[in-house]
């Protein structure tokens, strides 16, 4: 049995304007200690589904489907309950350190709180506990850190000070949502690797969610696609990489500028712009901006089906090939 | 059809209709600010229009001096005060001074602190060190004090009093627009404007004091119903409007204050009106304030 | 922190020089002329000339300044046309009347208004918000002494309920080690006495916490909604912590920086409002006793309650920097 079942999620925000259909339609499953990647841009919908998976979602937000832990289902908990496992079985870090840790709090408390409201532990215990995280996840001097403020650290030291908060009670599910974007690059790699260490230390199934693939590349056993709200593609990291079918996909590969590309080669960037969310496609989210859309594309929604083992693709006319070969050889016209 | 008109046809949510309009259309929804709007025309319609309204003249005695002159009747709907006047024209007709105290001092302050804060904004340096400094120390004092200082010091006359109350102002005003310009300066379009070689003063006219309009639009209305309140005070305390032919709404409340046991209505009145009115200011600044930026909680 | 509280206290020197030379300048204004100010209208000519000497007014401005400091500093501000006696000996027996009614004033309206805005905010848009938010531009469009009387017309005038003069009923006695009666009833242990004089603190400290209470509530509501929508909070409730936790730990000890600077900068509108209201209640204040001396052109008086009423701005504003730098770590480490 998988560790974290989400089946179906569906999230949308109601106002009294306008609706908008945030998430429409997620399943994964996740196994204990797997690592997952959710890749996708900014408005598609994939810090949503982590904050609905955490039932932390804002006021206004409709959320369907069913999210299970253990078999256990999450979604007719009561806060309440929901409580009890938020920070300790799930947690969570979050994209910005500088923002997301109280600025009035000292580390310590902000630490020793999760301690003590999961673990019962007593002040003294809690913060030589505090201490072993904080020294876990590389921060030097621990004891005497304990007592600053969020605002003495640097950002790559906050982000740590998040992850020790977020592993504090032995979670066996981290979700990392954007863990890097807001951290210089040379920095970047030390979270990830400190994650990735996490990850096979304690034991800990990881879902990491970036829009930066070459994020998922290094730590990622599967990655999932994501546009639009809903899952375009899922399949093994290497995988995808190797043979992406989605046009989207496609173009998010072929976005990134390479090393070892000819001078000369032009970037082919994706045109248009991301699907305005607040009403649901008629067909596929992605036709508008899809060099390979046929009229099935704009007249049907597709589904994820599976056309290589392990491998599935949610397209009416996925990239062959050829034109993989074609496009990674520079070849292939842009618009 | 292309990709790119295909784009544009999707994306056709929100046409951005202007700055102003946008701004124009969420006040005009603010049922709020909307009954203010009203009530405010209200009472400038009876200040323009006030001999129409009553057939009394608020100075001229119409029945006897009582130390407790009775309240509302048929003929007299506010009743009559302690000389014997007729109670409603008094109050009419003292919108006329309320008004137009709110008008010109606030004209008053905002000329003077725009000009001031423009030039501390845009000059920066040491003018605007002594600026600020000069403001500061305006700040320091309570503005209600500061206002009785300088009517103790100028004198009693209207002109005098508007002015008072409209210098009380003055730091408010500088502060915002200097605020307002100093934010701007730096700002890609301005940055841009420079790197054309456009002239200074140009700059200021064109880009920097347009985009600090709306802010201070808000102030001057709040600032209006802080001075209303401030006069009335002043003619609490004694220092209003000297001449006896201004009939003040704040002198009134002064005045009966010890009568409350049978003419309440003298105060009643008059008070009524203050808050009224002053209420009507604030829900329109408010309006304005919420309609200019409304992802501003305050 | 230690740099900041530097800075903040060198900032206040000119400012205090400032105002120090603004009450010069103003009394050097007023109508007649300093010495006739001083002294009164019905001054001999003999007097005037003594005073136009002491005051120097023939010597040059700066000295005249020099001396006016002189005065000041060694607490002499004149005295009073009406009563003759000393102006800060009269100032020292009747601040602690005004002290009393301003701290009962902030009480109650931070009392009140904190949590009406806090409540407002986490009830964002319901029934309690947007009644707050009509309800304190209301409060703010009332002039405090029209309130004053209002109240006073209700509470005593038609139901009896309350007295309306003064801070002790005729027939209490008591003592009063510190003039602070609330507190002097309470040192002394004297119920009955305490019990009278609640009932006639009431009335004016409502009057005048009403303004101060509708900034204060809406202040602390834009707050309180500025922290909740702040990534912390997300990640508090993602390490699971209770919501009474989440609300005083990391949303109210957030959103209470703001209110602090707000509620430190509402006694200069408590001082004039006080000078407002204690003439309705017949309260032996500072403000009372400025009234009369502006009515009277008692001008000695009234620069010496100008001195005064600055003085405690500037010093109260100065409290609340401090208090700001201690309650924000940003400040008070590095």
């Amino acid at each position: 049995m998988p560790l974290l079942s989400v089946d179906d999620l569906h999230v949308r925000f109601r106002s009294r304007k306008r609706t908008i259909y945030a998430v429409n339609g997620v399943s994964f499953d996740l196994e204990p200690g797997e690592t997952l990647g959710i890749v996708g841009e900014s408005g598609s919908g994939k810090s949503v589904s982590s904050l609905a998976i955490m039932g932390i979602l804002p006021r206004g937000a409709q959320v369907t489907g069913s999210v299970t832990l253990d078999g256990r289902e999450l979604m007719t908990l009561r806060d309440a309950q929901m409580r009890a496992i938020r920070g300790k079985e799930v947690a969570m870090v979050f994209q910005d350190p500088m923002t997301s840790l109280n600025p009035v709090l000292t580390v310590g408390r902000q630490l020793t709180e999760v301690l003590r409201k999961h673990l019962d532990m007593d002040r003294n215990q809690a913060r030589d506990e505090a201490v072993r995280l904080l020294d876990r996840v590389g921060i030097p001097r621990a004891r005497e850190r304990l007592g600053d403020f969020p605002h003495q650290f640097s950002g790559g030291m906050r982000q740590r000070v998040m992850i020790a908060m977020a592993i504090a009670c032995k979670p066996r599910v981290l979700i990392a949502d954007e863990p890097t974007t807001a951290l210089d690059v040379t920095i970047q790699a030390q979270i990830l690797e400190l994650l990735r260490e996490l990850v096979a230390t304690e034991r800990m199934a990881l879902i990491l969610i970036t829009h930066d693939l070459g994020v998922v590349a290094g730590i990622c056993e599967r990655t999932h696609v994501m546009y639009a709200g809903a899952f375009v593609e899922t399949a093994a990291t290497t995988e995808l990489f190797a043979r992406p079918r989605h046009p989207y996909t496609v173009g998010l590969l072929q976005s990134v500028p390479r090393l070892d590309a000819e001078a000369k080669r032009r970037l082919q960037p994706i045109t248009g712009a991301p699907r305005n969310m607040t009403s649901l496609p008629d067909g596929c989210a992605f036709a508008p901006r899809c060099r390979y859309a046929t009229d099935e594309s704009w007249n049907n929604v597709p589904e994820l089906r599976e056309i290589d083992p392990g491998h599935r693709v949610a397209c009416w006319n996925p990239v062959p090939d050829a034109e993989l070969a074609a496009l990674d050889a520079g070849e292939g016209g842009g618009d | 059809m292309s990709i790119a008109a295909a784009e544009a046809k999707e994306l056709e949510t929100e046409q951005a209709s202007g700055l102003y309009r946008d701004a124009l259309s969420r006040l005009l929804r603010n049922k709020a600010a909307m009954v203010g709007v009203v009530v405010l025309v209200l009472f400038v319609l009876a200040a323009l229009f006030a001999p129409l309204l009553t057939q009394h003249d608020p100075n001229v005695r119409v029945g006897p001096l009582a130390s407790n002159p009775e309240g509302p009747t048929a003929q007299h709907w506010f009743g009559l005060d302690e000389q014997g006047r007729d109670f409603y024209a008094r109050v009419i007709y003292g919108t006329r001074l309320s008004l137009l105290v709110g008008v010109v001092s606030v004209a008053v302050g905002l000329s003077l602190g725009l000009v001031l804060g423009a030039l501390a904004g845009y000059f920066r340096g040491w003018v605007d060190s002594t600026i600020m400094r000069a403001m500061d120390l305006m700040l320091a004092v309570p503005a209600f004090l500061l206002a009785i200082a300088l009517v103790t010091v100028l004198g009693r006359g209207l002109f005098q009093i508007m002015i008072a109350v409209g210098i009380v102002n003055v730091p408010i005003f500088a502060r915002l627009l200097r605020g307002s310009i100093l934010g701007n300066r730096e700002t890609d379009y301005v940055l841009a404007a420079r790197s054309l070689g456009t002239p200074g003063h140009r700059i200021l006219f064109t880009h920097l004091l347009p985009n600090s309009i709306a802010p201070v639009i808000v102030q001057a209305t709040l600032a209006m119903a802080t001075a209303i309140i401030e006069v009335a005070g002043l003619s609490f305390v004694g220092l209003g409007p000297a001449d006896p032919r201004f009939p003040e709404w704040g002198r009134m409340l002064a005045d009966n204050a010890n009568r409350l046991d049978q003419s309440v209505h003298l105060v009643f009145f008059p008070g009524f009106a203050i808050v009224l009115s002053v209420l009507a200011l604030n829900l329109i600044g408010d309006g304005l304030r919420e309609a200019i930026d409304p992802k501003l909680k305050d | 922190m230690l740099r900041y509280l530097s800075k903040r206290l060198i900032t206040l020197i000119p400012i205090l020089l400032g105002l120090s030379f603004l009450v010069f300048a103003f009394v050097r204004a007023l109508p007649g002329g300093p010495a006739v100010a001083l002294l009164g209208e019905r001054a001999t000519a003999d007097q005037v000339a003594q005073i136009e000497r002491e005051l120097g007014l023939d010597q040059p401005v700066h000295v005249q300044y020099a001396n006016y400091m002189g005065n000041v500093v060694r607490g002499d501000l004149g005295r009073s046309v009406v009563t003759r006696r000393p102006v800060t000996e009269e100032l020292w027996q009747r601040f602690p009347a005004t002290v009393e009614l301003s701290l009962a004033a902030m009480l109650i309206a931070v009392l009140v208004g904190v949590p009406l805005g806090f409540v407002a905010a986490k009830r964002y848009q319901g029934v309690l918000d947007q009644s707050s938010l009509v309800a304190s531009l209301i409060g703010i469009s009332f002039p405090v002494f029209f309130l004053a009387i209002l109240l006073k017309y209700v509470f005593a005038v038609r139901l009896g309920w309350l007295p309306t003069i003064g801070r002790l009923s005729v027939t209490t006695t008591m003592d009063n080690p510190t003039n602070l009666f609330l507190l002097d009833a309470l040192l002394t242990r004297n119920w009955e006495a305490l019990r009278d004089v609640i009932e006639h603190l009431i009335l004016p400290a409502a009057a005048l916490a009403t303004i101060p209470l509708a900034i204060i509530a809406r202040i602390t509501r834009a707050a309180v909604l500025d922290v909740l929508s702040e990534d912390y909070v997300r990640t508090a409730r993602a390490k699971g912590m209770g919501p009474a936790i989440v609300d005083r730990r990391h949303v109210l000890r957030n959103a209470m920086l703001p209110v602090v600077t707000i509620v430190g900068l509402q006694v200069g509108l408590l001082l004039t409002g006080a000078i407002l209201t204690e003439t309705i209640f017949a309260w032996p204040g500072v403000g009372s006793w400025m009234l009369n001396a502006i009515r009277a052109r008692d001008y000695a008086v009234l620069q010496g309650g100008i001195v005064f009423f600055a003085l405690v701005v500037v010093l109260v504003n100065l409290l609340v920097d401090i208090s700001y730098a201690l309650l924000n770590p940003r400040i008070r480490y590095r």
